[in-house]
C-alpha cells in the first residue's frame, strides 16, 4: 500500500510575472498535520505562492495536488468549489464584508461553499473568538484584534483541510500575536485543519517549524 | 423572516443585494426616485392620453356627421358633440326635417343649446340623445313634454338635484348670465353614470328651449336673431304655415346624424355643404385634426418622460459602477470563498433588476394613485371618467423598459466584474 498522499505537493513548478522568474520549486510537499511557516523577505512571491496553492492563481508551468486534486488540471469552475471546500484563507488585509453581519459574514463563506447553513457552529466559532452576543455587528464596529479573529472564524467555518494564512500578524503587538497564533493553532486542532502561514514575522519562528524558505535572490533569476 | 428563507439565509443574490442597496442607501433612494419619477411621468401620461382618447371616442362613438351653422368644423363638434366650445349659431328646424326624409340617413338627432344651469349646459334635444349613449335611467323618467329635464349624472351629484325638484336656466353656457325665472324646469328623472358626455348635460326636450327663449323675445329685442328670421321664413314657410306670424323661428343648434348606408359618406356632406346654409362636419375628421394639435404638447411632456428615465437610468450605471469599484474585493473575496464567475455576474444583475425593477413599480404606483388622488380631488377629473384602475398597455412596456434599464446599467459593471483579477485584487489589498 502506497503512503497517504501528502496535502500539498507541487512538483516541477514554476511561475513567471512579466517574463521574470518568480518561483521556481522543484518539489515541495506539505503533509496532513504538519503545521508550518512559508518564510521569506517581502517580495519574495510567499503571496503568489499561496495563492497558486489555492487555485486563484494558475502557475506557469509545473503540477500543484491539493488535497489529491490536480488543481492545474481543473477547470476554473471546479478550481472555485474546491477551494470554497478544501481550503480556508486569511488575507492580510482581511477582506471582511462590510455589508454584512459578523454572523452572515461566517454563513457568506458556508453558502459560497455550497455548504447548507448550520447556525449552531456559526454561533459556536462567534463564541470561541470572543464576539458572542455580537452576531449582530458590523466588521467595521470591531478592533483590528477582534476583526483579525473573525477572518480566522470564517476561514476555518467550513472546516478545510487546510489553511492559508498571510502576513496575519504583521500588525499586532507582541501579546495580540502570540494570541492570534493561538488561536490559530487551536482552531486547526479543532477543525483537523493544516495551518500553513505565509510571514516574515520572526516572532513566529520560535512557535513554528519553516516548511519553505524562499529567497529573495529568486527574484534576480532571469528567464 | 420571509425573505430570508426565499434568499438562501439572505445571502443568496437576491439577499445579498439588499445587504449591498441597504448599505448605500441614499444613492438607491436617489436613483429609485429619479427612475420612479421618469416612469410615473410617461406611464401618468399614458394613462391619461388612453382614457382621453377612450372618451374622445366614445362622445363621438355612432355619430357619422354633424350638421349645423356655418364657420369652423371643429368648433361644431367641439361645441355640438363634445358641449365644450361655443355654438357655430343656428341652422333652421327645416334642416333636421330635411334629413329625417333623406334616405340616406338613418337618424338624425337635433341639439339645441344657449342656457346652462350651474355651468352644466342645457341641451334641446329628443330621447334619441340619451339612447344614443345607452344612458340608462337612475331614477325617475325621460323628459316628455316642455320644461321637463332629466338630468346627467355628475349634474345631479353636483348641483344637488333630485326627482322633483325645479330649477331656472340661466343665460348663456357659463355662469353668470340673466336668470330665465320665468320658466323653471322640473327635474323628472336623472341619468345613471356613462362616461360620456351625458353625464355633465341637462337634458330637455327642445321645445323647452324655444319656450325659454319666446319668452326671452318679449323682453329682449335680438337683432342677430331677425336676420335669420328672414331666411327661415322665406325658405320654409310652407313647413311653418300654421306656427308663422308672430311666432319665432324654430331653429336647432346642430343635428347628429347617423348614416344609413356607406353612400351617404360620399354624398351626403358634399351636398349640405353646397346646396343649403348649412355646413356639415366628420367628427372622425376633426377628432384626428383635434388629436394632431393635442398630441404636440404630450409628446414633449413624454420626451421629458424619456429624458427622466434616461437620467435614472445612468444614475443606476454610475452608482452600480462605483458600488463595484468599492466592492470589488468584496467580489474578490467572494470568489476566494468558493463563488464562480456567473455567480458575480448574477450578483450584479439581480442588484441592477432589483433598483430599476422597484423604481419601475414605484413609478407606475406613483402614476396610477396620482390619477387616484386627482380623480379624488377634482370633481372635473371623475366628470372625465379618468380612472386609475385600468392598466393600459403603455405600463407592460414600462416594465420592459426598466428591465431594459438595468441590462444596459449593469451590462459595464458585470463585465468589468467577470475579469476581474481575484489574485491581483486580493494580493493588492
Amino acid at each position: 500500500m502506497s503512503p497517504p498522499s501528502p496535502l500539498i505537493h507541487l512538483r516541477a513548478l514554476r511561475h513567471r510575472v512579466a517574463g521574470r522568474l518568480v518561483l521556481d520549486l522543484p518539489d515541495w510537499r506539505v503533509e496532513e498535520g504538519e503545521h508550518g511557516l512559508l518564510l521569506g523577505p517581502s517580495g519574495s512571491g510567499k503571496t503568489t505562492l499561496l495563492q497558486i496553492i489555492a487555485g486563484l492563481l494558475s502557475p506557469t508551468t509545473g503540477q500543484v495536488m491539493v488535497a489529491g486534486q490536480d488543481m492545474t488540471s481543473l477547470s476554473e469552475g471546479v478550481r472555485d468549489t474546491v477551494r470554497g471546500a478544501c481550503v480556508g484563507l486569511v488575507f492580510q488585509q482581511l477582506h471582511l464584508v462590510n455589508a454584512l453581519t459578523l454572523a452572515d459574514n461566517l454563513r457568506l463563506a458556508q453558502r459560497l461553499a455550497g455548504y447548507p447553513l448550520d447556525d449552531d457552529r456559526v454561533a459556536h466559532l462567534l463564541a470561541r473568538i470572543g464576539l458572542d452576543g455580537r452576531a449582530e455587528a458590523r466588521p467595521q464596529q470591531l478592533s483590528q484584534g477582534e476583526r483579525q479573529r473573525l477572518a480566522i472564524a470564517r476561514a476555518v467555518v467550513n472546516r478545510p483541510a487546510l489553511v492559508l494564512a498571510d502576513e496575519p500578524t504583521s500588525a499586532l503587538d507582541d501579546a495580540n500575536c502570540q494570541r492570534l497564533l493561538d488561536l490559530m493553532l487551536e482552531q486547526a486542532a479543532e477543525n483537523g485543519a493544516t495551518l500553513l502561514i505565509a510571514t516574515h514575522d520572526a516572532r513566529l519562528k520560535a512557535r513554528l517549524p519553516a516548511r519553505l524558505t524562499l529567497a529573495a535572490s529568486v527574484l534576480e533569476v532571469v528567464a | 423572516m420571509s425573505i430570508r428563507a426565499f434568499s438562501g439565509g439572505g445571502l443568496g443574490p437576491f439577499g445579498l443585494s439588499l445587504a449591498y442597496l441597504r448599505q448605500n442607501r441614499l444613492a438607491t433612494s436617489l436613483n429609485l426616485l429619479l427612475l420612479a419619477l421618469g416612469v410615473a411621468a410617461i406611464a401618468g401620461l399614458a394613462l391619461i392620453d388612453h382614457q382621453m382618447q377612450g372618451r374622445l371616442t366614445r362622445d363621438v362613438a355612432g355619430i357619422d356627421l354633424v350638421v349645423g351653422a356655418k364657420g369652423s368644423p371643429l368648433q361644431l363638434i367641439l361645441s355640438s358633440v363634445y358641449q365644450a366650445d361655443v355654438p357655430t349659431g343656428n341652422v333652421p328646424l327645416s334642416t333636421l326635417d330635411d334629413l329625417r326624409r333623406n334616405p340616406l340617413v338613418k337618424q338624425a338627432i337635433p341639439v339645441a343649446m344657449g342656457d346652462s344651469y350651474h355651468g352644466f349646459r342645457i341641451v334641446g334635444t329628443t330621447a334619441d340623445y340619451p339612447a344614443h349613449y345607452q344612458a340608462a335611467l337612475a331614477q325617475g323618467r325621460m323628459f316628455a313634454t316642455a320644461m321637463e329635464a332629466t338630468v346627467g349624472a355628475s349634474v345631479a351629484r353636483t348641483a344637488n338635484l333630485h326627482v322633483g325638484d325645479s330649477f331656472a336656466g340661466s343665460h348663456g353656457l357659463t355662469p353668470g348670465g340673466e336668470v330665465h325665472a320665468h320658466s323653471p324646469y322640473t327635474v323628472v328623472g336623472i341619468l345613471a353614470p356613462t362616461g360620456t358626455v351625458v353625464d355633465r348635460l341637462v337634458l330637455t326636450p327642445v321645445e323647452s328651449v324655444w319656450a325659454v327663449h319666446d319668452h326671452h323675445h318679449h323682453h329682449h329685442d335680438d337683432g342677430d336673431d331677425d336676420d335669420h328670421d328672414g331666411d327661415h321664413d322665406a325658405d320654409h314657410a310652407g313647413d311653418h304655415a300654421a306656427e308663422a306670424g308672430a311666432q319665432p323661428p324654430r331653429e336647432v343648434t346642430a343635428i347628429l346624424v347617423r348614416y344609413a348606408s356607406p353612400l351617404a359618406a360620399a354624398r351626403l356632406p358634399r351636398a349640405i355643404n353646397s346646396e343649403t346654409g348649412a355646413q356639415a362636419a366628420s367628427p372622425a375628421v376633426e377628432l384626428v385634426r383635434l388629436m394632431s394639435l393635442l398630441g404636440a404638447g404630450l409628446d414633449a411632456f413624454r420626451a421629458v418622460g424619456v429624458l427622466l428615465v434616461v437620467t435614472s437610468a445612468l444614475g443606476t450605471f454610475v452608482a452600480l459602477t462605483n458600488a463595484l469599484q468599492q466592492r470589488r474585493y468584496d467580489l474578490a473575496v467572494m470568489r476566494s470563498l468558493g463563488a464562480s464567475r456567473a455567480r458575480i455576474v448574477i450578483q450584479i444583475g439581480v442588484e441592477a433588476l432589483l433598483v430599476s425593477g422597484a423604481g419601475t413599480v414605484a413609478g407606475l404606483a406613483l402614476a396610477h394613485g396620482g390619477i387616484a388622488l386627482f380623480a379624488l380631488l377634482s370633481p372635473k377629473a371623475r366628470d372625465f371618467g379618468l380612472s386609475p384602475f385600468t392598466l393600459v398597455p403603455a405600463d407592460l412596456g414600462l416594465l420592459g423598459l426598466g428591465i431594459a434599464v438595468a441590462a444596459v446599467a449593469a451590462a459595464l459593471p458585470a463585465v468589468q466584474a467577470y475579469r476581474t483579477d481575484v489574485a491581483r485584487t486580493l494580493a493588492r489589498g
